[in-house]
């Protein structure tokens, strides 16, 4: 047990600690400002429309705002953005040629608001795909090849407000999304129009609550003409529910490869919609609950 | 005869056109999705196409129009009335060089306003009319070179305001151009022609603006007091200095080419003295307290104000009756009270006054200070054991490692028997005798501590000369220990019985 070689050990191990120490320092701040393709305001980067294939290196940690919309991307990889981008509220891809994104892509932005990937070549959304963007309130897929979405692709959003998912080629209605128990708690808009839906849930639809119905858009779609999806919209017509009320022209269904509008299905001899009554006998209590179209929660507008 | 085939033929064709494969089904569009645009719910995206003229009959329920990458160059007065959920108008990448009076006018409940990349030159005085309940407006790469002294007035709710990448020459701290400070967050003015600030102006502004105060990579000219101020911020953490520390220039001539990235080079600033620096800034008032007491700010104008607002360090916005966590209330005269103080109410309240008396709005600071309050004082501090305790330590480990003789450590051996060397003939070990089994409790005249080097009771291993297991051993009065090998050992049966028969081997 020599003093004299613990000491030289010592002296070892201090610079390189010393060393180590300025490393983690000196990568904590950004040495490069706003990469060579983009426009930067302050904390928004502006690189849309500027033929980027990939996306730009360097992307600065302040970054609160990142377009890189009208551009030639096709893969969102694991590592796009090396340094992370703790401010980060909205990022647009849209008008890309995305394929591709992994399903680590949203590690490095944990703090997103409003992600736009419409107008893309997605076809596929993987479970667990946005599961990391626990603070997501508005996600946009319209406008995709989208075919299949896993059901658990939304898993964990437990901040997702507004999901846009029309002019897709979806066919299963993505009853987990919205069903009573669910895990998306404030989700109040979910766009299914303009896609391939053929069967609709009716009854469990029929027992959401009016806050949801108003946000829920099935027209464009080849539905299957049914008495019940005629009362089920009528109902919602009724109650002035806007994703019923702003897209009439547009409800239709399918019969004998014939459109019909979801409105008059008189060839099918169904019972005229009536606004269903309460009835109590005298001296039971009856409890009518304020189903109301307006939601709770309020959603605010994306991002900052 | 030809009428009949005729008449047949279309009704074929008729049917034909009824029919559809249920297989090579594609919806058309919605019918009142104008052509080419996307009609996403309340979302309508018409990016992208060219269109030199805003499409005639846009769907009236749409929430968020995106008219973006667009060629428009004039916007209609009163083209927006038929949309009355807007909330979102993205007009970004287009050809607009000019606003117009009332352009806006019936978006009232539009929220975010993108006008950014843009040809516009000025902003008027009614351009941006009508637009109370905006909360982002995006106006950054355009060309402004020209702001209305009331351009922002009506912006009462404005968080957001983006101007950067433009050509302003000038900019009213004082007036702010009539926005609403109540709710401004971030004001970026960055990457324009600003060549003069008035520095007491822009000191003036309230701690929760100058976070989000961008003044990046302007021409601002090399002055001490503006670096002093910039200085200040950049110690206080702000990010809007910090995130752009290394953009930060001025002109260290009266030439363009002249910029200096003043905090990296910040030898042009040598001649500043720190005197410059005091009275820049209005006075923080400084407050002190302590976990759980209560406290009570008063906003002390110079006149009586008619309506006082604060802000919280947590950014809330705080009028009567007071936060939305209950903690703190405004009262009836204005005042701020916080209960219970907590950790989270440290920070700078700012309160915003207004009054027909005070000629324009007046804000003061704030800075309050939580401390933890302090437990009875201890007798002792338990820092200071801690700390003996491992001194007392650490000796006790270093004796152990130096003081016994051991082989390894005889150092401090030698160091003696050197010097001892020097101070006395060594005596003949072979002067044994049975008398000296007892140890001579006096010391020979040395001092005591060659005694320990000349005392010595050494055992060896029974057995070692089959003396019938009796301890040999061998008393020195006179024993050098650095030179063992000269030790001569007898045996003496009384001292056996006196000392242990524990073996010791003397190496």
């Amino acid at each position: 047990m020599q003093p004299q070689r613990d000491l030289r050990g010592l002296w070892l191990l201090l610079p390189s600690l010393f060393l180590l120490l300025f490393e983690v320092a000196r990568a904590g701040r950004p040495l490069l400002s706003c990469p060579a393709t983009c426009l930067c305001a302050s904390n928004i980067l502006s690189c849309s429309k500027q033929q980027l294939l990939n996306v730009p290196h360097s992307l600065p940690g302040y970054t609160a705002l990142l377009d890189l919309s009208h551009n030639n991307l096709t893969r969102l990889r694991a590592e796009w953005t090396p340094t992370r981008l703790n401010h980060l509220h909205s990022l647009l891809l849209s008008h890309n040629q995305l394929n591709f994104i992994s399903s680590e892509a949203f590690t490095p932005v944990p703090n997103l608001r409003y992600l736009d990937l419409s107008s893309n070549h997605l076809r596929t959304l993987d479970e667990f795909l946005f599961s990391d963007l626990q603070a997501l309130e508005v996600l946009l897929l319209y406008n995709n090849h989208i075919v299949v979405v896993d059901r658990y692709a939304f898993d964990e959003m437990a901040q997702l407000q507004k999901l846009y998912l029309s002019q897709n080629q979806i066919s299963r209605f993505p009853l987990e999304l919205v069903k009573e128990g669910n895990k998306l708690p404030r989700l109040m808009l979910l766009d299914l129009s303009s896609n391939k839906l053929k069967k609709l849930p009716l009854s469990d639809l029929q027992k959401l609550p009016a806050w949801v119905k108003n946000g829920l858009y099935l027209h464009n779609n080849p539905l299957e003409c049914d008495c019940k999806l005629y009362q089920l919209f009528s109902h919602w017509q009724y109650r002035q529910l806007s994703s019923v009320v702003d897209f009439q022209e547009d409800l239709y269904c399918m019969h004998s490869k014939k459109l019909h509008t979801v409105f008059n299905l008189d060839f099918l001899n169904c019972s005229e919609y009536k606004e269903s009554a309460w009835e109590a006998h005298l001296g039971e209590t009856l409890t009518i609950t304020c189903d109301t179209k307006l939601a709770n929660i309020r959603a605010h507008g994306s991002g900052n | 005869m030809a009428w009949l085939v005729l008449g047949a033929l279309l009704c074929t064709m008729g049917s034909g056109l009824g029919t559809s494969d249920l297989e090579d089904f594609l919806p058309p569009s919605a019918h009142t999705c104008p052509s080419k645009c996307i009609c996403a719910a309340d979302l309508l995206s018409c990016a992208g196409l060219g269109l030199q003229t805003v499409p005639a009959a846009l769907p009236t329920a749409v929430a968020d129009l995106d008219l973006s990458h667009n060629a428009l160059q004039h916007l209609r007065p009163g083209w927006l009335a038929p949309f009355s959920r807007l909330h979102a108008l993205h007009l970004g990448h287009n050809e607009l060089d000019a606003l117009g009076r009332g352009v806006f006018s019936n978006a009232s409940g539009l929220r975010l306003l993108d006008l950014s990349s843009n040809r516009l030159r000025a902003l008027g005085r009614h351009d941006l009319d009508g637009l109370g309940e905006l909360e982002r407006l995006l106006l950054f790469n355009n060309r402004l070179a020209h702001l209305d002294l009331h351009a922002f007035h009506g912006l009462s709710a404005l968080r957001r305001l983006y101007l950067g990448c433009n050509e302003l020459s000038s900019f009213s701290f004082n007036h702010l151009h009539g926005l609403g400070v109540v709710h401004l967050r971030t004001l970026d003015l960055s990457s324009n022609l600003l060549g003069h600030i008035s520095i007491p102006e822009l000191a003036a502004l309230p701690a929760f603006l100058r976070n989000g105060l961008y003044l990046h990579n302007n021409p601002l000219p090399c002055n001490c007091r503006l670096y002093h101020l910039l200085q200040r911020w950049h110690q206080q953490g702000l990010s809007s200095v910090r995130d752009f520390a290394r953009e930060y220039t001025c002109l260290a001539f009266k030439v363009e080419a002249s910029r200096v990235r003043f905090f990296e080079h910040s030898r042009v600033f040598e001649n500043c003295s720190a005197v410059a620096a005091s009275g820049l800034e209005w006075p923080e008032e400084q407050l002190h307290t302590q976990v759980g007491r209560s406290l009570r700010l008063y906003c002390n104008t110079s006149a009586p104000a008619v309506r006082i607002t604060w802000v919280s360090p947590q950014n809330e916005l705080l009028v009567a009756p007071g936060s939305q966590d209950g903690s703190i209330a405004v009262l009836a005269d204005g005042s701020l009270a916080i209960g219970k103080v907590q950790q989270r109410h440290a920070g700078i309240f700012v309160c915003l006054a207004t009054g027909p008396r005070l000629h324009h709005n007046q804000t003061l600071e704030y800075n309050v200070s939580v401390h933890i309050p302090r437990p009875e004082p201890e007798a002792f501090n338990t820092g200071f054991t801690t700390l003996l305790g491992c001194v007392v330590g650490l000796v006790l480990v270093l004796l152990y490692l130096f003081a016994p003789p051991c082989r390894g450590c005889c150092r401090s051996c030698r160091r003696a028997c050197r010097s001892r060397r020097w101070a006395r003939a060594p005596s003949p070990l072979q002067e044994l005798s049975a008398q000296s089994s007892v140890l001579s409790t006096t010391p020979p005249d040395a001092p005591s501590r060659k005694a320990s080097v000349h005392k010595h009771v050494v055992f060896l291993e029974p057995g070692r000369r089959g003396l019938n297991g009796r301890v040999q051993l061998a008393v020195a009065e006179d024993f050098d220990l650095c030179n063992p090998a000269s030790l001569r050992l007898k045996a003496s049966s009384e001292s056996a019985s006196s000392t242990g028969s524990e073996g010791f081997v003397m190496t």
